[in-house]
C-alpha cells in the first residue's frame, strides 16, 4: 500500500492489487457521532445520491453508471468506533476489459456528487429532501424487520445511553422535520471543507492514471482536521449484576444480545489476544459457545461472540424457545468462566489460532475488505498490514488469553422475548 | 466489449481424459473431467488470490420428496425438510464429533447449504487446501446417523425454522411461491416444519443418502491455484467406482399453467408492507443452452423494464411507492421456474397495478433499443465481475455446471440473443393476467419499540 499525504487533512492511499476484475475508488469523510449531528448524517448521502448538476435526475444517473459498464455507486455511512465514516464508492471494471479509459469517467463521476450537488435557492433540491427523509423515517422504523439486528442495536443503545456510540447510525424520527434543505445544505459544505478526507484507489493503475487519481484527491482543500477518537469501554466497577432489560414481541422465536466491556485498548498487543479469545469462546463452529449451547444442548441454531475492535465492546447472540432463555444464558456464563480459568484445551487453541488466521488472509481476496481495514489503520494512527495482524496473533499465548477474559465484564443482556401462544 | 472467444482442448490427468477450456479474453480458464465413479469435476485456476474454494454438491433438494430407492420398485415419499436435515447431519463423524472438527485442523472454514434442487457442502481456506480437500470429499461420503444424534438435531433445526418464520423477507418470498403453485414442491419451505421433521429416522436418511449422494448424481467445483492431479488422488481414495448407480428415478414433476391463488397475505412485526410480484415459468427439464438463453433474456427484460435507469422506476421512487429494496430476482431450473418482482411499499397494490400495466405498455411497444443495449452492456459487466470472488464463482458455476452451462461461455450468449427473441420471451413469459401478489403487513394491534 501506497500512502501521500497530498496536505494537511487529505489522505491518499492506492492498494495495488492487480488480480480483480475491477478497480474502486473512494472517498471518505471521518465524523463524530453526535445526537445533534448523527440523523443529518444518514440523510446527507442519500440525497447527494439522487442528484448533480449534470446528472439531475436518478434516471441520468443510472444511466450514466450503465453507460460505465455498469459501475456500482456506494454511499452512506460507516460507524468507527464513536466516528462514523461518511464514504462515496464506485466499484468499476478495470480498463483492461473495456478498452476505455474508464478511471478518467469515473473521477469525473465522483467529483460531480462532491463538488457539485444539485442546489437550488442555496439549498439542497426540496422535493429530493422531503422523499429520501420519508425514506430514512421507513430505514429507521424499518429496524424491526430484522430481529436480529434489533435486538443487537437496542443492547448497544441500552449499554452506552446518551453516549456517541449509543447512537443507531440511521439516526432519529424525530430529527427529521428540523432538517431543511438550507440546514443540510450548510452542514455539507462544512463537511466538505472541515472533516479529516480520506482518499481510497484499490485495485489496477497504470501511472498516467495515477497522476489523474492524485489529481483528483488535490482537489480538497487544506483542513485542520483529525480522526475521531474513541475511548475503550471499561468494566464499570460498581456495577456487580449485568441489567437486564426484556422486551416483548409478537414473533416466534426468542433471541437475545449480552453486551460486554472489554477494556482493551485497540492499539495495544492486547488486543490480538481479545481478538483470538472471542474466536476460542465464540467466533467459529468448533466454538465453546458452538459445541455447547447448540451442538451439546440444542438449545440454539446459532450462538456467537463478536468483537469491536474501537470501542472494545463484545457482543453474544443467540435465537432460542422463551422457556430455554435461562439455560442457554447459563450455559454461556459457564463457557464464558472457563475463557476466565484458562480451560482452554491446546487443540481448540491452535484450531481458533489457525482459523481466524485464515480468515484475515482472506481479506487480501477481497477490495472492499482491502480498504476497510486500512481505513480502520488510518484511524487508529497503525501503519500495519495484513500480515503483521496476522503475525501479531501468532504470538498470542493461552495465558494472554484468559487474562484479556479476565478484564471482561457483562454489562447489559437484552431479551426480545417471543409471545406468541404456541409457548406452553 | 469484444466478444468472447473459448478455446478447448483435450489433454490427460493422469490417465484420466479431461478438457482444457481457455477464455483469454476474460483471462480464465476451467478443467473438466468426469472421475470413474460418475462424478464431474470442474477445476477453475486462479493465481494471485489467497484463498482456495471448494464446493461439493449433489442434484437433490427439498423439492425431491418422492423417488424409487435404487433396487426397490415401488416409490418412496419421504418427510418435508428432510435433504436439509439431511445436510446437518452429514457433519456427524462416528467418533462423536463432527466435521467442523476436522476442518479445525487446517484452519479451513466450512459450511453447507440445501436449496430446492441442491445440497452442497463446501469449504474456504488459504493453507492446507488438499488436507482440507480430503476431509470435504470423506466426510460427505461416510454417512453416519443413530437415533440418538438424529434426535438432537430437532432442537437445533426447530430454531432455525423459527427463525424463518420471524423473517418477513423470507415469509413474503415463500407466500408468493404458494400462491403460484398447485403441486410443484417447490412451495413448501425447505427445512420443513417442526412437525415434519419430527417424523425422521436414521433410516429414511440413510435411504435418502443412498439415493441421492451417488457419484453420478453429484458435482465437486474448486477455484484456486489448484493442480488437478492432485485432485484426482484424493477422488480416487475416498470415492469407488462401484458406488456409480446412473441416472436417479424421480416421478416428473406436472404443473398447471396456472397460478394458484391469486393472493396471499401475512402479517407479521414489519414497520411497513412488502410485496413480491410472481411469475411462473412452466417451461420444465430444459437444459443447457436453452435454459441459460431463458435466464438471460428474462434478467435482460427485467433490466430494461424495473432497472434503475428506466423512467418507471425513477416515476415509482419519486412517488414514494418505492424505496431501494425495490428488486426483481428469477430462478429458472430444470424443475421449477419463477421471477419474483418486489419490495417495500406502503401500497403494494398500487405498485402492483403499475407493474402490470407497465409491462403491458412495453409488450405493445416493444422493448426499446438503447435500453435493451444498455442492459445487455451492465448484464455482461456483472458476469466479469463475478470472477472477482473465489466463492461467488464455486456457488455460480456449481449451479450452471449441473445445468449443463459453461461458465465461461456466458458473455457470447448474450451476443447471439437477437432483438425479437427478447421481445418473444417478453410477451410469452410476462402475461399479466396469470401473475400473484403476495404482502407481508404490520400486525393490526402492533407494539412498536419504545424509541427512549
Amino acid at each position: 500500500m501506497k500512502h501521500i499525504n497530498i496536505r494537511k487533512g487529505v489522505d491518499l492511499r492506492i492498494i495495488d492489487e492487480p488480480k480483480f476484475k475491477t478497480n474502486q475508488i473512494s472517498v471518505f469523510f471521518n465524523l463524530p457521532m453526535t445526537r445533534e449531528n448523527v440523523t443529518k448524517q444518514a440523510l446527507l448521502p442519500a440525497v447527494l445520491k439522487r442528484g448533480t448538476e449534470k446528472y439531475p435526475t436518478l434516471t441520468l444517473i443510472s444511466r450514466q453508471l450503465d453507460n460505465m459498464y455498469g459501475a456500482g455507486f456506494k454511499t452512506g455511512v460507516r460507524r468507527k468506533g464513536d466516528g462514523e465514516a461518511m464514504y462515496f464508492t464506485i466499484t468499476y471494471v478495470r480498463d483492461r476489459f473495456t478498452g476505455t479509459n474508464l478511471t478518467s469517467e469515473v473521477l469525473d463521476f465522483l467529483r460531480e456528487f462532491i463538488f457539485n450537488p444539485l442546489i437550488s435557492d442555496g439549498g439542497f433540491k426540496l422535493e429530493y429532501l422531503d422523499n429520501e427523509k420519508e425514506n430514512l423515517k421507513q430505514a429507521i422504523e424499518g429496524l424491526i424487520n430484522d430481529k436480529r439486528e434489533y435486538v443487537d442495536v437496542k443492547c448497544r443503545e441500552s449499554m452506552f445511553k446518551d453516549q456517541p456510540y449509543g447512537m443507531y447510525e440511521a439516526g432519529y424520527v424525530e430529527d427529521l422535520d428540523g432538517i431543511t434543505a438550507k440546514n443540510l445544505y450548510e452542514f455539507y459544505q462544512k463537511t466538505l471543507s472541515d472533516s479529516k478526507t480520506d482518499i481510497f484507489a484499490t485495485g489496477d493503475f497504470d501511472d498516467e492514471t495515477l497522476k489523474l487519481i492524485e489529481a483528483f484527491a488535490e482537489e480538497f482543500s487544506e483542513r485542520d482536521a483529525e480522526y475521531v477518537k474513541t475511548e475503550p469501554a471499561a468494566a464499570d466497577p460498581e456495577k456487580t449484576e449485568p441489567d437486564i432489560i426484556t422486551e416483548e414481541f409478537p414473533v416466534t422465536q426468542s433471541k437475545f444480545t449480552i453486551g460486554l466491556r472489554c477494556g482493551v485498548d485497540p492499539v495495544s498487543n492486547e488486543y490480538y489476544s481479545l481478538m483470538l479469545a472471542s474466536c476460542i469462546f465464540g467466533g467459529s463452529p468448533f466454538s465453546k459457545l458452538f459445541n455447547n449451547v447448540r451442538e451439546k444442548l440444542s438449545l440454539a441454531y446459532y450462538c456467537i461472540s463478536r468483537v469491536e475492535r474501537f470501542k472494545s465492546v463484545m457482543f453474544i447472540s443467540s435465537g432460542i424457545e422463551t422457556k430455554n432463555f435461562k439455560a442457554a444464558y447459563d450455559e454461556t456464563m459457564v463457557q464464558f468462566n472457563k475463557m476466565k480459568n484458562g480451560e482452554i484445551d491446546d487443540a481448540e487453541f491452535e484450531n481458533s489460532k489457525r482459523y481466524l488466521i485464515s480468515s484475515i488472509n482472506s481479506m487480501k481476496d477481497g477490495l472492499s475488505a482491502m480498504e476497510d481495514y486500512y481505513l480502520s489503520q488510518a484511524i487508529l494512527g497503525k501503519n500495519g498490514v495484513l500480515d503483521d495482524l496476522i503475525a501479531a496473533i501468532e504470538k498470542v499465548t493461552k495465558e494472554e488469553v484468559s487474562a484479556v477474559f479476565n478484564k471482561i465484564s457483562v454489562d447489559t443482556v437484552y431479551l426480545l422475548k417471543g409471545a406468541t401462544n404456541e409457548e406452553a | 466489449m469484444n466478444s468472447n472467444i473459448i478455446e478447448t482442448k483435450t489433454i490427460d490427468i493422469n490417465g484420466v481424459e479431461a478438457q482444457l477450456s481457455i477464455n483469454g479474453y476474460l483471462d480464465e480458464k476451467m478443467y473438466s473431467f468426469t472421475h470413474k465413479s460418475g462424478l464431474k469435476v470442474r477445476i477453475f485456476p486462479k493465481k494471485g488470490f489467497s484463498k482456495y474454494y471448494a464446493i461439493y454438491g449433489t442434484e437433490y433438494g427439498s423439492i425431491d420428496r418422492q423417488f424409487v430407492v435404487p433396487g426397490e420398485s415401488e416409490l418412496t415419499t419421504v418427510p418435508d425438510g428432510i435433504a436439509h436435515y439431511l445436510e446437518h447431519k452429514m457433519f456427524e463423524q462416528k467418533d462423536g464429533k463432527n466435521a467442523f472438527d476436522m476442518f479445525a485442523l487446517t484452519g479451513a472454514s466450512a459450511n453447507a447449504f440445501t436449496s430446492f434442487d441442491m445440497t452442497a457442502y463446501l469449504f474456504s481456506c488459504t493453507d492446507k487446501f488438499y488436507d482440507s480437500l480430503d476431509i470435504l470429499i470423506s466426510f460427505v461420503n461416510e454417512p453416519y446417523f443413530t437415533e440418538e444424534n438424529v434426535q438432537k438435531e430437532q432442537g437445533i433445526i426447530g430454531q432455525e425454522i423459527k427463525m424463518y418464520e420471524d423473517d418477513p423477507n423470507w415469509r413474503v418470498f415463500f407466500n408468493a411461491l404458494t400462491a403460484l403453485y398447485h403441486n410443484n414442491p417447490v412451495k413448501i419451505d425447505i427445512a420443513g416444519t417442526v412437525e415434519s421433521i419430527s417424523h425422521i429416522t436414521p433410516e429414511i436418511l440413510y435411504k435418502c443418502y443412498n439415493t441421492f449422494y451417488n457419484p453420478s448424481n453429484m458435482t465437486l467445483v474448486l477455484v484456486g491455484d489448484i493442480e488437478p492431479e492432485k485432485v484426482l488422488d484424493c477422488l480416487d481414495k475416498h470415492i469407488s467406482p462401484e458406488r456409480n448407480l446412473g441416472e436417479i428415478e424421480r416421478p416428473r414433476l406436472t404443473e398447471p399453467d396456472e397460478f394458484f391463488k391469486s393472493r396471499v397475505e401475512q402479517e407479521l412485526m414489519v414497520s411497513q408492507p412488502l410485496f413480491q410480484i410472481g411469475f411462473k415459468d412452466n417451461t420444465l427439464y430444459t437444459d443447457g443452452e436453452e435454459l441459460l438463453k431463458r435466464e438471460i433474456m428474462t434478467d435482460v427484460i427485467l433490466e430494461v423494464i424495473f432497472g434503475k435507469s428506466n423512467d418507471f422506476y425513477m416515476s415509482l421512487y419519486e412517488q414514494g411507492l418505492i424505496n431501494q429494496s425495490f428488486g426483481s430476482e428469477s430462478e429458472l431450473e430444470k424443475r421449477f421456474g419463477f421471477t419474483l418482482i418486489g419490495g417495500e411499499s406502503k401500497d403494494p397494490d398500487k405498485v402492483f397495478e403499475l407493474v402490470k400495466a407497465e409491462i403491458n405498455k412495453t409488450i405493445e411497444s416493444g422493448l426499446d433499443k438503447e435500453s435493451l443495449e444498455r442492459a445487455k452492456k451492465t448484464t455482461q459487466a456483472s458476469l466479469i465481475k463475478l470472477f472477482n470472488s473465489i466463492e461467488g464463482m464455486g456457488n455460480a458455476f456449481i449451479r450452471q455446471i449441473m445445468c449443463g452451462i459453461n461458465p465461461l461461455a456466458l458473455a457470447n450468449i448474450i451476443d447471439e440473443i437477437a432483438e425479437e427473441e427478447y421481445n418473444e420471451r417478453l410477451k410469452k413469459y410476462f402475461n399479466t393476467d396469470n401473475c400473484v401478489l403476495s404482502v407481508v403487513r404490520p400486525v393490526s394491534a402492533q407494539k412498536g419499540g419504545d424509541s427512549n
